[in-house]
């Protein structure tokens, strides 16, 4: 009995530390982590197409579908599954002209914390910072990884 | 399977025990950092969890408290119910306060546990409170993203979703931008990435079907949701400039609170629709008013700005509360009065 009762409680222990994994959509190819050592790695995947969700020192984030996963194998880059603490995010101080234009950078997805006035307090990957840049906006980057604790 | 059967008893038993203190302790591996995080002056959802239960216990012929469903997690989102006669349902106006649909806004989940805490303390002591007790039935939902709030806590101090595992390496739906009314418009992303993801589908987050179903089965007269920050009292609509159709109505329900916020310490809450700020959709409150049409507020709680923005100093918990609650029993008590007009 006892014996029982602990293979079945094994059992349950293996279940409850399976982690929930819902279907990701078969064209994505999820966010991929890329080790990069100079920047012309990043200049010749910026032509690719790839979009670059975030770009630290040594490493990029990128996403894409089963295209962007072609122009990876391609320039044979090595990339491994992306975690959440490579998610780096500025936060930063975006101007903007009237509200239509407020609502264009609400619309794009960042993190918006704060309105002032002209301009906004908010939470973006790097891939907004280029949107914004497209859009025509002016930004000041207020910390360089949003969630790091304050300097004392 | 061949070493399982060799153990002996001794074995077996010590194995029992280390199973047992995993079950105790959660029975959940969800890298979470520890299972008794700390969060100062703020409630954690153990401590959440700990205290309504108390409140109750402390209080049984006014307070019950039972759960509205689970979180992606699997942790309870739990409800306290305070009215005279809690184990009936009553044809009393019914209002509801829900807290922490985000997780990083600690206060949040504060405000609405704070005043649970009050109506029950003043019972039977306080003419006013033991008036509304007597004569509604309050509902309040402090943490409606307990997932969200413990990964807050434990990991990463400024995560807003809950913690859904969106199966590309990201996590996370933004509760408020997840229900069904105008789901899927401005002011919310497709990207699982992003902070503001509405899911895959309207209500396809359990915290979100919980609150829903919450909300059709007792049918409030009215409801405030506590966010912060900002110092704000929103009302419908988000999704649009347009006005809603009982704006007049809204907009002075939301001055008047207003008004009573700022005869406490002097600070000022800007009443205004939603849309005024940006327009954003698929939140609690456009949902509400839309699908049930019952007025109800998003209440942006301290501090005004970016600085200290999410981390409000503990300091200023009381404060918060102190200056909301006539807020809150001012909506209360419009409840009790319009209870028989039809909007």
């Amino acid at each position: 009995m006892g014996k029982f009762l602990l293979m079945l409680s094994g059992t349950l222990i293996i279940c409850a530390c399976r982690q929930q994994q819902p279907a990701s959509s078969p064209t994505s190819i999820g966010l991929r982590k890329i080790s990069i050592s100079d920047q012309q790695t990043v200049e010749r995947l910026r032509q690719s197409g790839v979009k670059i969700l975030v770009q630290q020192p040594d490493y990029l984030v990128v996403y894409g579908d089963s295209a962007a996963a072609a122009q990876l194998r391609a320039l044979a880059t090595d990339t491994q599954p992306a975690t959440e603490q490579d998610l780096t995010q500025r936060l930063v101080r975006i101007h903007f002209t009237d509200k239509a234009r407020l609502q264009t950078i609400v619309d794009l997805g960042v993190d918006l914390w704060d309105v002032q006035g002209d301009s906004v307090t908010a939470r973006v990957y790097d891939l907004y910072l280029e949107q914004l840049k497209q859009n025509g906006f002016t930004y000041r980057i207020l910390k360089m990884d949003a969630g790091a604790p304050e300097d004392k | 399977m061949k070493f399982a059967f060799k153990l002996n008893g001794r074995a077996v038993i010590s194995a029992g025990m280390l199973i047992s203190a995993f079950l105790l302790m959660g029975g959940r591996c969800d890298n979470n950092g520890g299972q008794n995080p700390d969060a100062g002056l703020y409630h954690t959802y153990a401590e959440i969890n700990d205290e309504l239960h108390k409140l109750a216990a402390d209080h049984p012929p006014i307070a019950r408290v039972s759960s509205i469903g689970k979180s992606v997690e699997g942790r309870d989102l739990w409800a306290i119910k305070i009215s005279d006669n809690v184990t009936q349902d009553e044809p009393e106006s019914t209002v509801v306060f829900v807290g922490g649909h985000h997780a990083r806004e600690w206060i949040a989940v504060d405000m609405p546990f704070l005043l649970a805490k009050y109506f029950l303390n003043r019972y039977g002591a306080d003419t006013t409170i033991t008036r509304i007790v007597n004569q509604t039935e309050i509902w309040i939902v402090p943490m409606v993203n307990p997932d969200g709030h413990q990964y807050s806590v434990t990991t990463q101090r400024l995560w807003r979703k809950n913690r859904r595992n969106n199966g590309d390496g990201t996590f996370g739906v933004d509760l408020n931008r997840n229900y069904e009314y105008e789901w899927g418009g401005p002011g919310s992303s497709g990207d699982t990435f992003s902070d503001i993801y509405r899911g895959p589908a309207p209500f396809s987050e359990p915290e979100t079907q919980a609150v829903r179903d919450f909300l059709q089965q007792h049918r409030p007269r009215s409801l405030i949701s506590y966010h912060n920050f900002s110092q704000l009292i929103l009302y419908p609509w988000g999704y649009t400039n347009n006005p809603a159709p009982d704006e007049p109505l809204l907009q002075n329900l939301a001055v008047a609170m207003a008004d009573r916020i700022r005869v406490v310490h002097n600070v000022t809450y800007t009443p205004e629709q939603s849309s005024d700020l940006y327009l954003a959709s698929g939140d609690t409150t456009d949902w509400l008013y839309g699908a049930l049409g019952v007025p109800c507020f998003t209440i942006e709680l301290r501090p005004r700005s970016a600085s200290p923005g999410f981390e409000l100093p503990e300091s200023q918990i009381n404060p918060t509360f102190e200056e909301n609650l006539p807020a809150a029993l001012y909506l209360i008590d419009w409840s009790l009065q319009s209870n028989t007009v039809t909007l």
